[in-house]
């Protein structure tokens, strides 16, 4: 059963009582929320993903709420439990969904038993991922964007999650959250691309979410081996430039984005350190994302950028 | 000085040693090395020589003049004033990251 399946009254209504068990891939979250603008706005960008059976065990569970009465009427707010706590501060109303894809992050990083975390954007082709861990402003999202519709199989745009046990990447994808130009740009080159409404004025800045490519949810419980670690960093106007990554770091590119590392102790640490001796690491700067696109092809081939 | 945090112990008597209570994990990456250290959750890296100083006092308990020949061996240098001083700032480092520790010698 889709999300799509679901007529939508019946989907509020069952988000409002019991709550829908939300497949994302290597993530089940038992879901609630009684604010209806919300359950609309994620039946658009969640409609291909599979609700499962309520017998099914949850890996966390999150209620999006008005934190009152008085904030459904007065300067209206919205807040975000993920397992019954209150972790992230409240919101405007306006932005229900950023707080529910906040807490879907918050989530995976922090519920009980959690894979080792590592923010990141990260793809696959030949069953081999691509992982790109960067900070805001790398122009991350926007590659992730355009390698998801040009040949890459999205697992996510917000994190790499590391299964301890094999040391393969998790899929997670989730609806990709762009800036003003991104949307223009990815809007242009892929007619196929859903986008929601704008959310203004987020800790992002303002942005809209892409749906997740069919695809890529629907081969959501292929995991995918190590292959490729790229930092990107778009520079305006720069030519492309490729260099290659000593192990260290890589390895530090790894820790330096990763949320949860301090606390999976040696586990960390080895599926870390597993995953750089089974990938080859590169630094990309680029202003061209057909270049940047073929270039990371290349690299991925085992040929140089 | 390393002698004077040994106190009232002749530095003779004593021997660097990886703690009883854990073995780093190590892994060799050309010229550095990682070391993960079980206890503290903290990741170092080390250059060659520390490496080479840890991977001697996970063998056995060593006293420093012992440790400074090795590393002289290493580096091919003479064993002298020079080489101690290095080896001993870098034993202090160790011991402040927790990767060793001195004991009195058996």
């Amino acid at each position: 059963l889709l999300i799509a399946d679901i007529p939508p009254a019946a989907l509020a209504q069952a988000l409002t009582g019991p709550g829908i068990h939300l497949n994302t891939g290597a993530f089940t979250t038992h879901l609630r929320t009684d604010l209806r603008p919300l359950v609309d706005e994620m039946a658009q960008l969640y409609a291909d993903y599979p609700l499962v059976e309520p017998a099914t065990i949850d890996d966390f569970e999150i209620r999006i709420s008005a934190p009152s009465l008085l904030r459904r009427h007065v300067r209206p707010q919205v807040v975000s439990w993920v397992g019954g706590e209150q972790l992230i501060e409240p919101l405007p109303m306006d932005q229900a969904l950023p707080c529910l894809e906040s807490a879907l992050n918050i989530g995976v990083a922090y519920m009980d038993g959690s894979p080792l975390v590592v923010h990141s954007a990260v793809l696959e082709r030949d069953g081999r991922a691509l992982v790109m861990p960067a900070p805001s402003g790398s122009g991350k999202s926007t590659l992730c964007a355009a390698l998801a519709w040009s040949g890459w199989r999205l697992l996510s745009d917000e994190m790499a999650v590391f299964c301890f046990e094999t040391g393969r990447l998790l899929a997670n994808p989730r609806p990709v959250s762009l800036k003003n130009q991104a949307v223009d740009v990815i809007r242009a080159r892929e007619p196929r691309a859903y986008f929601s409404r704008f959310y203004l004025n987020t800790n992002k800045g303002d942005i809209a979410y892409m749906r997740a490519p069919t695809d890529a949810v629907q081969r959501a419980s292929e995991s995918a081996g190590p292959g490729l670690l790229v930092a990107p960093m778009f520079r305006r106007g720069a030519t492309l430039s490729v260099r290659e990554m000593d192990r260290v770091e890589a390895f530090r590119w790894l820790t330096d984005n990763a949320v949860n590392y301090a606390s999976m102790l040696q586990h960390g640490f080895d599926t870390l350190a597993d995953f750089v001796e089974g990938s080859r690491a590169y630094a990309l700067t680029y202003s061209d994302l057909d270049e940047a696109i073929a270039c990371i092809g290349r690299l991925h081939e085992g040929r140089s950028g | 000085m390393l002698s004077a945090r040994w106190g009232q112990s002749d530095p003779m008597d004593m021997r660097w040693t990886v703690p009883v209570s854990f073995r780093p994990v190590m892994r060799e990456w050309g010229a550095m090395t990682l070391v993960f250290h079980p206890l503290s959750g903290n990741t170092h890296f080390l250059d060659l020589v520390s490496a080479h100083l840890l991977d001697m006092l996970a063998v056995e308990p060593r006293p420093e003049s012992e440790l400074f020949a090795g590393v002289a061996d290493l580096l091919e240098l003479p064993n002298d004033a020079l080489v101690a001083e290095r080896v001993g700032e870098l034993l202090a480092r160790l011991d402040e990251f927790g990767l060793i520790e001195q004991v009195p010698a058996c």
